[in-house]
């Protein structure tokens, strides 16, 4: 990657398209702090990040969820890596985030007995629950079936209206970027870099569902596929 | 209800209504799908008894006795070397004595196989450089040790405890490695990036994810931690199973040498059982089988 400087601001929900291999994951594993940058440096609240940043979470494509923990008991990890899984009000935030998702009645079923869209709503609210400031997402709906994942966009979008996070929101889909996003950035192929940053001026809140009878919502779209496709095509 | 009466099997069908108590329970053992493991068990007993009565029937007519022995001769066998005035030593003694040295060769070995299974996987230097020396001790029939081991250690139990020991530690400590080498180094970063320490990840994700390889070391280990302690008593002892089949050999005696065989084999399967037993509750998050459970699950 090169020549990639970005300001995101506070409570602003960003999302990220791209071609493939430009570099999109390697960003979100530097900012999240796996991996630190060669060369350049991220800052966070003006202060750069030196290894894991307990502020930032992150929302991996694989749901990685840990198979010998039921869903409560996973939700439940980053509590306890905290110290906080005992402490008051720990399992009433769990049930409730929980319930929000619509997965009441779960909470004590194992991984493998939940299907896809349930594992990856239960990956999402394992990063809220400890309240990180930041939120990463890569591609986190990219294994899901179609109805699937306009449910669980809907969902983050609620979410994001409650808990007001900052998220950094990977995608290949056109649509999801622009549904989701305050302002969508378009990734150059290799080296990585900014082509273009488009806001997105659809009022809120959203209807996922019906996006895109709207105006603006067509006028974003061909723009962003006319930049998307010339990028695409040079790594081709 | 038409639905009921076609999702039923069709010998259900077949029933007749009238059938009643003892009837009806014997109809279902031999039809119902949930009942199948009486079945089985059934079955079980009756190849049993065939192989049993097969063996009594050849033995002294097609084979000789002395040689192949007879159930009766083993029962016979049996009521003599349990009772205490036998003059070896009732069997219990010795039966007692190669348990004792098993199990606590086996705890030893256990113990101190998974806590180098886990210090050696997360010190990747030291695991590299005493591999081969590791192998190489390994590589060796254990029974070439046992001449050193009772130089070293006499002729009591330390050698054979020391025996059953080697066996077991190799046996956990290469499965605790390879259990610990093998976590998904996907669900570590989680765990970093969610706010794990060292400590906690080491307890709350290596530990568990490796815990099916350990269970695995642990189950055989006990057939071959038995080895250590029968081959032990075989070179020399006083005392034990492999005394008494040492001691059986030299007279010629077949039919306590398949006595023998018996309690040992008798042994391992409770052993075996109650390990898959604990094994079912500690890993009780695998999926047991995946057919039938997908259906139920909504999106």
């Amino acid at each position: 990657m090169e020549n990639f400087s970005l300001d995101i601001h506070d409570r602003e929900l960003v999302t990220i398209v791209g071609p493939s291999g430009c570099g999109k994951s390697t960003l979100l594993n530097i900012l999240a702090g796996l991996y630190p940058p060669s060369v350049g440096e991220v800052l966070f609240e003006g202060r750069p990040i030196r290894g894991l940043n307990p502020e930032i979470g992150y929302v991996t494509q694989q749901d990685n969820l840990l198979p010998w923990r039921t869903l409560q008991k996973n939700v439940l990890l980053p509590l306890e890596f905290r110290g906080e899984a005992a402490a008051n009000g720990a399992a009433e935030r769990v049930r409730a985030l929980i319930a929000k998702v619509g997965l009441a009645g779960f909470e004590n079923h194992y991984p493998h007995e939940l299907s896809g869209g349930m594992r990856q709503r239960a990956n999402i609210i394992r990063t809220l629950v400890y309240n990180p400031r930041v939120i990463l997402m890569d591609e986190p709906f990219g294994p899901l079936d179609a109805q699937t994942r306009l449910t669980l966009q809907n969902q983050l979008l609620e979410l994001w209206q409650e808990e007001r996070k900052t998220i950094i929101f990977i995608t290949h889909d056109l649509t999801e970027a622009i549904s989701l996003a305050d302002r969508v950035v378009v990734m150059t192929g290799r080296p990585g870099g900014i082509k273009s940053v488009t806001p997105v001026r659809i009022p809120r809140p959203r209807d996922v569902y019906h996006i895109h009878q709207s105006e603006v919502y067509r006028e974003v779209y061909d723009k962003l596929w006319e930049e998307l496709r010339a990028e695409v095509a040079k790594v081709m | 209800m038409t639905q009921e009466v076609q999702s039923r099997p069709p010998e259900d069908l077949l029933l007749p209504p009238e059938v009643k108590g003892l009837r009806l329970l014997l109809w279902r053992v031999r039809h119902a799908e949930e009942l199948r493991w009486v079945r089985v068990a059934a079955l079980r007993v009756v190849f049993g008894v065939l192989m049993v009565a097969l063996w009594e029937g050849v033995s002294g007519r097609l084979l000789d006795e002395r040689i192949v022995s007879s159930p009766s001769l083993l029962l016979e066998a049996f009521f003599e070397i349990v009772s205490p005035r036998n003059p070896d030593g009732s069997l219990w003694i010795h039966f007692a004595y190669t348990m004792e040295n098993t199990l606590w060769g086996y705890l030893l070995g256990a113990a101190l196989g998974i806590l180098f299974g886990f210090v050696l996987a997360e010190a990747e230097i030291v695991a590299q450089v005493i591999e081969p020396f590791i192998m190489a001790f390994n590589g060796v029939p254990r029974i070439a040790y046992a001449p050193l081991f009772i130089a070293w250690f006499g002729i009591e139990r330390q050698p054979k405890i020391i025996l059953v020991l080697t066996i077991v530690f190799f046996l956990t400590f290469v499965s605790t490695f390879s259990g610990i080498r093998s976590v998904p180094q996907e669900l570590v970063n989680v765990a970093r990036v969610l706010g794990g320490g060292k400590i906690a990840i080491l307890r709350k994700i290596v530990l568990p994810s490796a815990s099916p390889w350990i269970f695995n070391g642990l189950k055989i280990s006990i057939p071959f931690g038995m080895v250590g302690a029968i081959v032990g008593e075989y070179i020399i002892a006083d005392k034990g199973l492999g005394y008494l089949l040492q001691r059986y050999n030299n007279e010629y005696f077949t039919t306590g040498i398949i006595l023998v065989i018996f309690i040992l084999m008798f042994f391992v399967i409770a052993v075996n059982q109650a390990l898959n037993w604990a094994e079912g509750r500690v890993l009780r998050w695998r999926p047991t089988s995946s057919l039938g459970q997908e259906a139920a699950i909504p999106n």
